[in-house]
């Protein structure tokens, strides 16, 4: 196991070195810069250069991806353009209220999807598989900003029994239980949105799988040795239907961490993956290239946590 | 919807003609207003203020504005998002405050200019920062080294100003600069080489505390004034909350009179939500869309004031001057081939004026006489054309000297003018035999396509300074002059309007600068929007203008809680 472990981490270094020559170079061509973004009528030519030059924007792109580099293995990642502040103290002003948002509505997620995912594979064409279907075809076709908008309308303007935006009322100073309370009724709306929207594929993925083995030989035999349904459902066939289920979950594990850009713009939602966004419209290259090679680190941290659950769930799985 | 609008334009000339010609000094109210403000903002009042909501009304001494998102750079060395600096005009005061029209009046200190205009000599009144410490002449020497330190990488550029040794601080050895000397702790004396029309303005500065550490080369302390504030504003510095508000609580001592609302919130309001919020009770303050739709909602809510000014800017097309195919009549036959009253009005109803020279309608410069007013038709265009030197071809494309009338417009996706303009400017261009391709790009790359000169026409928008000068922009030497625009008279006018120093002589000098801008047509001015603020009829006192923003009036505001 921790020779597995170790050996994966290794096989990590070359490829996040890949990753960030890839991304920087994308990033640092295209065209226009933080100080293009940033113009106003007064700047003087000279002055223009001289940002371009103490931004370390005039060097060769290999030369700033060097100069970064050797930054970045200290784990310094610069300061944004932006925010004149370091790029790590930016991410975590910013990432944990998108964690919160996203973890929340991964698990309402999860919830919701497995066990209609479930019971729509063991009734196949029932009405209940039905409505689960067309459930999820509403989630996944739905846009997140359409289903954002609605909600606002009908919950904070129409009914108002919710607030509009936001994280806390500005103004309220509530403290201790309300505070948390408070909080709670911001989140409410975005929270349901994120994890509607994505319920519906998740719980699609949940179903084709339990499906596949249910028609396998071993719950046959299961079910002529005499178990009981419930048994041979959620001890011998759900156990089986989740390692796809799990690359999933695997593979969200960034996404938690790199935030709901469209849904916390719609709800100003003080997230992270709204200031990502805005980092590329600012060409904030700092910025964006520490934010994607966090996402990365997270992605492949994500695909190992997907492997070593593999094992758990499937003995066969061995980790050599 | 869009197209409804544009098709009810022609109804609605008459009312935009109205207002056209209300520009100037002696305004009358915009669209529908009760009142206009001597410094030219309409008001619209609310009409039924029991329908006030008890949200706003229970927050008894706290006022929320809300805001676009902060870039949280709140030190005023270093803010550049507007939303950032509207903290920073709570919270820092200068030596010069701007006027309703945009010139300077007296701030921090009472000023004396002498017989050359080329020192000028503050005294400074009695004013302390926010922990007691009195401000002294020195607080603002600090803050022109900072500005003139190679290390600062700031938006603003105090170099135009043109003070005496600013270069060799700058580039040199010195350690001071000789043009900034505190004399004593309350007189500042600052020389400049030559005395220019916005010499004022552009030495206009700070104080900064003498807890900020400062030496030659390192500006570090001036970028940590970020995190802690401290200046001597009528609101002080209590808490950020990175991409959701600000919280500032009222400076009782300040120099001007101690603030009557306690409590500031600046709370982030997502784009679009502007008026609900302001319905709900959520805000006291926040900035809609200046559309006759949000107006009218604003009207029908019955507890909301609504204030309606010149935005300070203006929207423009660029043509690359440099190319011969865009000479003085073609551009001026382009522009009168583009349908901009219809155009602004489909966009923003009443809240746009077309303009035709670039100054903002409430400069102390502005002016329009012998200024053509480039009225939209075709036929006189087809003139224009002709007189150019353009002949239609076989196929009906205008065509000189074997090459043809093509133009690629490079436009930004999704954006509200272009929507309306481009398939309006495609087929009146297209009518008279010019071949007009669109192509689309996000606005960085825009702007190095147009830097680059690698544009032929583009869409843009600058925001203007209180003083008029438009050099960057218009002069062939301009960093911004992005069109390539070149004319040695008009450089000419704009040198001299830019280093005459009396602002009744300047403003002839620049009604000269915008005629000969105006006849050459370096870009296709369109517009001069309007900005609206939606105010909870529950806040009283409120000042504001286009260049004197209400941030900076604050502290005369009241707020009254009763529904009556």
């Amino acid at each position: 196991m921790a020779k597995f472990l170790v050996r994966r981490l290794l096989q990590m270094i070359p490829l996040l070195l890949g990753i960030s020559i890839i991304v920087f170079f994308l990033t640092a061509m295209m065209p226009g810069d933080a100080v293009d973004a940033k113009v106003n009528p007064n700047m003087t030519q000279e002055q223009i250069l001289h940002l371009k030059e103490m931004y370390g924007l005039t060097d060769p792109i290999p030369v700033r991806y060097v100069k970064w580099l050797v930054n970045a293995v200290q784990l310094d990642f610069g300061d944004s353009l932006t925010y004149l502040k370091p790029v790590t103290s930016v991410i975590n002003d910013y990432m944990w209220n998108s964690f919160i948002l996203s973890l929340i509505a991964f698990i309402l997620q999860l919830v919701i999807a497995i066990p209609i995912g479930i019971v729509s594979a063991t009734r196949q064409y029932s009405a209940v598989d039905t409505a689960g279907t067309v459930f999820a075809l509403l989630g996944i076709s739905l846009p997140s900003f359409f289903l954002g908008l609605l909600f606002q309308k009908i919950f904070a303007i129409d009914l108002q029994w919710l607030p509009l935006s936001g994280m806390s009322t500005a103004g309220a100073n509530y403290t201790g239980f309300a505070h948390y309370w408070d909080v709670f009724l911001h989140l409410l709306m975005p929270i349901l949105v994120l994890s509607l929207v994505s319920a519906g594929a998740m719980m699609r993925y949940v179903r084709t799988a339990m499906l596949e083995v249910i028609h396998q030989d071993y719950i046959r035999t299961a079910r002529a040795k005499g178990l009981s349904e419930k048994v041979v459902i959620y001890k011998h066939a759900l156990r089986n239907a989740m390692i796809p289920v799990i690359t999933y979950i695997g593979f969200s594990l960034p996404t938690l961490f790199s935030g709901a850009m469209i849904t916390e713009k719609v709800f100003g939602f003080p997230g992270i993956g709204k200031v990502a966004y805005d980092a590329i419209i600012k060409r904030d290259y700092p910025l964006y290239i520490g934010f994607t090679m966090f996402v990365a680190v997270l992605t492949l941290l994500g695909n190992l946590l997907a492997d070593i659950l593999y094992a758990a769930a499937d003995p066969r799985i061995k980790m050599e | 919807m869009k197209a409804k609008r544009l098709m009810s334009a022609a109804a609605c000339i008459l009312a935009v003609s109205m207002v056209l010609s209300s520009c100037g000094k002696t305004q009358q109210p915009l669209g529908e207003a009760d009142r206009v403000t001597e410094a030219g903002v309409s008001i619209f009042d609310a009409k039924d203020k029991s329908k006030n909501v008890d949200a706003a009304l229970k927050r008894e001494d706290t006022i929320v504005i809300g805001t676009v998102e902060f870039n949280g750079v709140f030190s005023p060395f270093y803010v550049e998002n507007q939303y950032d600096k509207n903290v920073v005009d709570m919270m820092y005061d200068n030596l010069f405050d701007i006027a309703d029209d945009g010139s300077m009046v007296d701030g921090l200190a009472t000023h004396k200019v002498s017989e050359d205009g080329k020192t000028i000599t503050f005294t400074l009144k009695d004013v302390k920062y926010w922990d007691g410490t009195p401000v002294k002449a020195q607080d603002f020497v600090t803050s022109y080294k900072v500005f003139a330190d190679k290390a600062y990488t700031g938006p603003s550029d105090y170099s135009l100003a043109q003070i005496k040794g600013w270069d060799d601080y700058y580039n040199g050895d010195a350690t001071e600069i000789a043009g900034v000397v505190a004399k004593d702790d309350k007189t500042l004396e600052v020389t400049v080489d030559k005395a220019i029309g916005p010499t004022l303005e552009y030495i206009n500065i700070f104080p900064t505390h003498p807890s900020v550490s400062y030496t030659k080369g390192d500006v570090s302390g001036a970028q940590a004034m970020s995190q802690n504030p401290i200046g001597t504003g009528a609101y002080k510095f209590v808490e950020y909350k990175e991409g959701e508000s600000v919280t500032l609580v009222a400076n009782d001592d300040y120099y001007k009179a101690a603030p009557k609302i306690k409590n500031v919130i600046l709370s982030v309001t997502p784009t679009g939500k502007e008026l609900q919020r302001v319905q709900l009770g959520e805000v006291d303050i926040d900035f809609p869309e200046a559309s006759p739709e949000n107006v009218q909602a604003g009207v029908d809510a019955g507890f909301i004031d609504q204030y309606v000014m010149s935005n300070n800017g203006y929207g423009y097309v660029g043509i690359n001057n440099a190319l011969s195919k865009f000479d003085q009549k073609t551009r001026q036959a382009l522009l009168t081939a583009l349908n901009r009253d219809d155009i602004n009005e489909a966009v923003y109803g009443p809240y746009a004026f077309t303009i035709n020279a670039p100054v903002s309608n409430v400069s102390w410069a502005y002016s329009e006489e012998g200024l053509n007013k480039y009225a939209y038709n075709l036929e006189e265009a087809a003139k224009l054309l002709e007189e150019a030197g353009w002949t239609k071809n076989s196929s009906g494309k205008l065509e000189r000297d074997g090459e043809t009338l093509d133009i690629t417009f490079t436009g930004m996706p999704d954006h509200p003018v272009l929507e309306v303009m481009l398939p309006v400017m495609k087929q009146d261009y297209e009518s008279l035999g010019i071949t007009f391709n669109i192509e689309y790009t996000d606005f960085p790359s825009l702007v190095d396509k147009v830097n680059n000169h690698k544009a032929e026409m583009w869409f843009m928008a600058w925001g203007l300074t209180p003083d008029p000068d438009p050099k960057q922009t218009y002069h062939s030497e301009g960093a911004q002059n992005t069109y390539q625009y070149s004319n040695p008279e008009t450089d000419k006018l704009i040198d001299e309007a830019l280093e005459e120093t009396d602002q009744k002589k300047r403003k002839e000098l620049y009604k000269k600068v915008w005629q000969a801008l105006n006849e050459d047509v370096p870009c296709m001015w369109i517009y001069q929007r309007c900005d609206a603020w939606a105010v909870n009829s529950r806040v009283k006192n409120l000042e504001m203008s286009p260049f004197r923003s209400l941030f900076t009036n604050l502290y005369k505001a009241e707020l009254d809680n009763t529904k009556a």
